[in-house]
């Protein structure tokens, strides 16, 4: 194929078995729209330097990505001409183990890093969605979370350190390896989430945690939401401290495909610490739960982690289902949740689209997942925006912000998937330009179209 | 200042919340710093508004602002080192919203941090955030400086408990960041704010996170006859991944001050002891207090006490809490660091800093949150004399100078200011401060907020003025 100087120059970066010009490594990840001309793979941080100094001479866009879990996530975007995966940069840079901080490049695999940690028995929240694929630079780049946040807190809790490579393509970084810092602005703070729209993130520094010597699920399943938020708003108030607190309704619970998870609403209490701790929840939830009429299961082992990589990767596997669906994200006070899911349920019904939720009921997050009941089509297309309009309003209403998550490339030029924009929209959009001011990096993907 | 202006600032915020009176600026004139400068006038608004109209004021006439909460800042966050208005929060103390359902709290910058704990307390909840100076410093600052504690071990440091802000910004818009609620889509500017120093934005409102009391809290004392036990017993206890809500270290000559100052009940004769405490459900406290025993005992600690009664916590804690104002009993000043080393290195560090203080004969007490590896070395002096000024001066960057090579930062939680401004590029390099300088411009072009601080002046490294000594 002829090569345009400029894709020479990548391959003089990255060297030439490391430049992809075969779209499909896209193509089944999910991109969607225009393709662009290149794929690099760099090996080391500063050749991410000289492609992103290249791209800026060249005027070129860049697509930051990992393994491309998320290329579908966020706005439509501008096409863009090349993509920087970091798939090759996946060391561990630093594990001093007994201090309970690593470093690690940004393209590790999730569950490489999972399991380096595991060897000295400490984690990291690492409940992510596409846990199998995603790398720990878009995780954090994306601001993707799981159930355990709640216990162990989300990347801006986590985060100790972050180098990047700027959009004038010059190394840099914000925080440190300790754990307590506060020197100079928290530029971890400002690059998590900001899904490769300021800077490349080339490597992380991470707060590690300690894995709890045994743990156990407990299963409470309740004929009606009131009396499952209830029993959630109780072990809140409790001195239990679960590690996580979700609420499935049963349509999630079929979503997951799991047999325990088939009642009206599910709430699933995970709890960890010594056995005396266990025991202690065990006491605790029965006398919690007087008189909310609950049943109670308890998962151990094998059988709670199968129950929870099913919980973890609700989205992906709605999305594999049903790739035309919508994810709606949702972040609510915790005394607006009930509210909420009942108006999810009407609103999805009152437009003929079903609908499934699970509510990281300790944090007030709710994932809605919405698809037709019937055959694609323009108009089922058209019920579905409508919802997800209808539950960001909801949202909003309630005290709460909501975006859409994931949906289909049709639809989302035609819809708003970020809910009202408020008066820190306009500055966001300054922080942007000072950081990349010829809007080079992942242009149109991020909030409200930055 | 002429009458004009004063009539000006009183038609803002009222002629009673107007200070131009060298004899009252003086007051205003330092920190918990050593730095001293005079600002122009302070006046105290009561409203984001006033604070608006405040700040639009100042940018009409050119003047520098800077906003002060309790002026407990180590780091000079609060100096007015070019003069200007100086925005004083004790008249914006209120607590607006306690909101126990939801874990929330929304607070005006002047609210004192043990305040708000103290209001949340009945309902079950607190601020988690503790800094030694909770009884006096105020939230607003906290913001400004990401303020630490104790017991930030456990729970994080101020940026962790902060949502959302209101702020005012260099050209008086006012600006909402953050909210009630988690991952609020865009750019994570709340998390930007915290720590930027009052160099951003000033801060007007806060919504902040409460978290759940404990049900139990075990508080040890253990004693040790060297500092390299106590010090092994910090980098097991972290490597055995136990996790207390607050690891502390005092050295003797902290002790000693502390005890002459408060009869807290430490041992006089011990090389150090380690102020230790496990919080949580019994059953896991329990455990973690015996595992902890273990440690202690592995590396020759003399005795591990545990605290029998409230009252006996709470003495442990005071004597901990005013150890900086205790060593007032050995000399006229100190000079407190704030570096921070990977808590595995802590043993090293301090015999370094021992080094230190023996080569360049000076006194140093160590007191500090052992746990995160958050060194607070006193350096001990008397700011009449010029030689010992100098050497302090070398001392604290020498000492910030090792950290950084262990692989640790010139500053855990009190800030750089215009203390260790100097210092940063012991730790940034000069892209990395240009990103951060991108930032800035973005929000304070004119550098009209907080002027000459966190970024490196033309000055020479690690120099620190000389107070000025007054006539009376």
């Amino acid at each position: 194929m002829p090569t345009p100087s400029w894709q020479k120059n990548v391959e003089e970066i990255v060297g030439p078995a490391s430049v992809n010009y075969q779209m499909d490594w896209l193509r089944q990840r999910g991109w969607e729209g225009a393709m662009p001309q290149a794929i690099a793979f760099p090996s080391k941080r500063e050749e991410v330097g000289e492609l992103l100094r290249l791209a800026r001479a060249a005027r070129l866009r860049v697509a930051p990505a990992g393994n491309g879990t998320k290329l579908r996530m966020g706005g439509t975007g501008q096409p863009v001409d090349l993509v920087v995966s970091l798939a090759r940069m996946k060391r561990i840079t630093d594990y001093p183990a007994s201090d309970l901080t690593i470093s690690v490049e940004a393209g590790l695999p999730v569950r490489e890093l999972a399991a380096a940690l595991a060897a000295e028995r400490q984690m990291l929240p690492l409940d992510v969605p596409c846990a199998a694929e995603a790398t720990i630079g878009g995780v954090v780049a994306a601001n993707s979370t799981g159930p355990r946040r709640l216990a162990c807190g989300s990347w801006r809790d986590l985060v100790l350190g972050v180098h990047f490579v700027t959009a004038e393509g010059v190394l840099a970084k914000g925080g440190g390896k300790v754990v307590k810092n506060v020197a100079g602005y928290d530029l971890p703070k400002l690059l998590i989430g900001s899904m490769g729209t300021l800077a490349v993130i080339v490597e992380i520094a991470f707060k590690a945690l300690p894995i709890p010597p045994t743990s156990a699920t407990f299963l409470l399943l309740f004929s009606n939401a009131a009396a499952a938020l209830e029993a959630s708003r109780r072990i809140r108030h409790s001195p239990l401290a679960p590690q996580a607190l979700d609420l499935l309704d049963a349509a999630a619970g079929s979503l997951a495909g799991h047999a325990g998870l088939a009642a009206p609403f599910t709430l699933l209490v995970a709890a960890a610490g010594s056995e005396a701790v266990l025991d202690r929840f065990e006491r605790e939830l029965h006398s919690l739960l007087r008189g909310l009429g609950g049943d109670l299961a308890l998962l151990r082992s094998e059988e709670e982690s199968a129950l929870w990589r099913t919980v973890q990767e609700l989205t992906p596997t709605f999305l594999r289902s049903r790739p035309d669906g919508i994810v709606v994200k949702v972040s609510l006070p915790l005394t607006e949740m009930g509210g909420f899911l009942a108006q999810t349920q009407t609103t999805a019904a009152a437009n003929a689209i079903n609908s499934a939720s699970v509510a990281r009921a300790g944090s007030g997050i709710v994932y809605c997942y919405l698809s037709s009941g019937t055959e694609a089509g323009d108009a089922v297309d058209k019920q579905l925006v409508r919802t997800s309009e209808l539950l960001l309003e909801a949202a909003e209403r309630a005290g709460g912000r909501a975006m859409v998550e994931w949906c289909p490339a049709a639809v989302k030029s035609r819809m708003n998937l970020w809910g009202t924009p408020r008066d820190d929209f306009a500055w966001m959009r300054r922080v942007k330009e000072a950081m990349d001011p010829g809007g080079m990096l992942n242009p149109g993907r991020f909030y409200g179209g930055i | 200042m002429s009458q004009a202006v004063g009539r000006e600032l009183g038609n803002i915020v009222g002629p009673e919340a107007v200070l131009s009176a060298p004899e009252d600026l003086m007051l205003y004139e330092y920190d918990g710093s050593v730095e001293r400068a005079r600002p122009h006038a302070v006046v105290f608004p009561s409203s984001t508004e006033q604070v608006a109209a405040l700040v639009r004021w100042a940018v009409e006439r050119g003047l520098p602002v800077v906003a002060r909460g309790a002026g407990t800042g180590l780091s000079g966050g609060a100096i007015a080192v070019e003069g200007g208005l100086m925005i004083g929060f004790s008249r914006m103390n209120k607590i607006l919203d306690i909101d126990i359902e939801n874990q929330r709290a929304v607070v005006q910058p002047g609210v004192v941090n043990l305040d708000l704990s103290s209001a949340a307390a009945p309902s079950g909840y607190y601020f988690a955030p503790d800094p030694s100076s909770q009884k006096a410093c105020t939230l607003g600052g906290n913001v400004a400086e990401n303020a630490g504690g104790p017991h930030t071990l456990a729970y994080g440091v101020t940026t962790n408990h902060v949502l959302g802000l209101e702020l005012v910004l260099p050209n008086g818009e006012v600006l909402h960041t953050g909210g009630r609620v988690l991952d609020v889509p865009g750019y994570d500017l709340t998390g930007l704010f915290v720590g930027s120093e009052g160099t951003l934005g000033i801060v007007t409102e806060i919504i902040v996170r409460l978290t759940r009391l404990p049900e139990t809290v075990q508080t040890l004392l253990a004693i040790f006859d060297t500092v390299d036990d106590a010090a092994e017993t910090v980098a097991e206890i972290t490597a055995r991944a136990i996790t207390p809500a607050a690891l502390e270290m005092l050295d003797q000559m902290t002790l000693q001050a502390v005890e002459a100052a408060s009869q807290a009940g430490y041992p006089l004769d011990a090389a150090a002891v380690l102020l230790i405490e496990v919080e949580g459900l019994r059953e896991q406290v329990e455990t973690q207090a015996e595992q902890i025993g273990e440690v202690c005992q592995r590396h020759a600690a003399r005795t591990v006490r545990t605290a029998q009664s409230e009252a006996e916590r709470q003495r442990l804690w005071a004597g901990r809490k005013g150890a900086f104002g205790a060593l007032g009993r050995i000399a006229p000043n100190f000079y407190v660091q704030d570096g921070v080393i990977p808590r595995t290195r802590i043993a090293e560090t301090l015999r370094f800093i021992q080094g230190v203080g023996d080569r360049l004969g000076l006194k140093i007490a160590n007191v500090f949150h052992a746990g995160d590896g958050n060194l607070h070395p006193n350096i001990l002096y008397d700011a009449r004399d010029r030689e010992q000024n100098r050497k302090v001066v070398e001392a604290g960057a020498e000492i910030l100078a090792f950290c950084v090579s262990l692989g640790g930062s010139i500053t855990g939680e009190h800030g750089v200011g215009i203390e260790k401004n100097n210092l940063m590029p012991l730790l940034f390099t000069e892209q990395d401060l240009t990103v951060m300088g991108t930032l800035k411009s973005v929000f304070n072009p004119e550098g009209r907020f907080n002027p000459s601080k966190v970024f490196p002046t033309t000055k020479g490294c690690g120099e620190i003025r000389v107070p000025p000594q007054f006539p009376f």
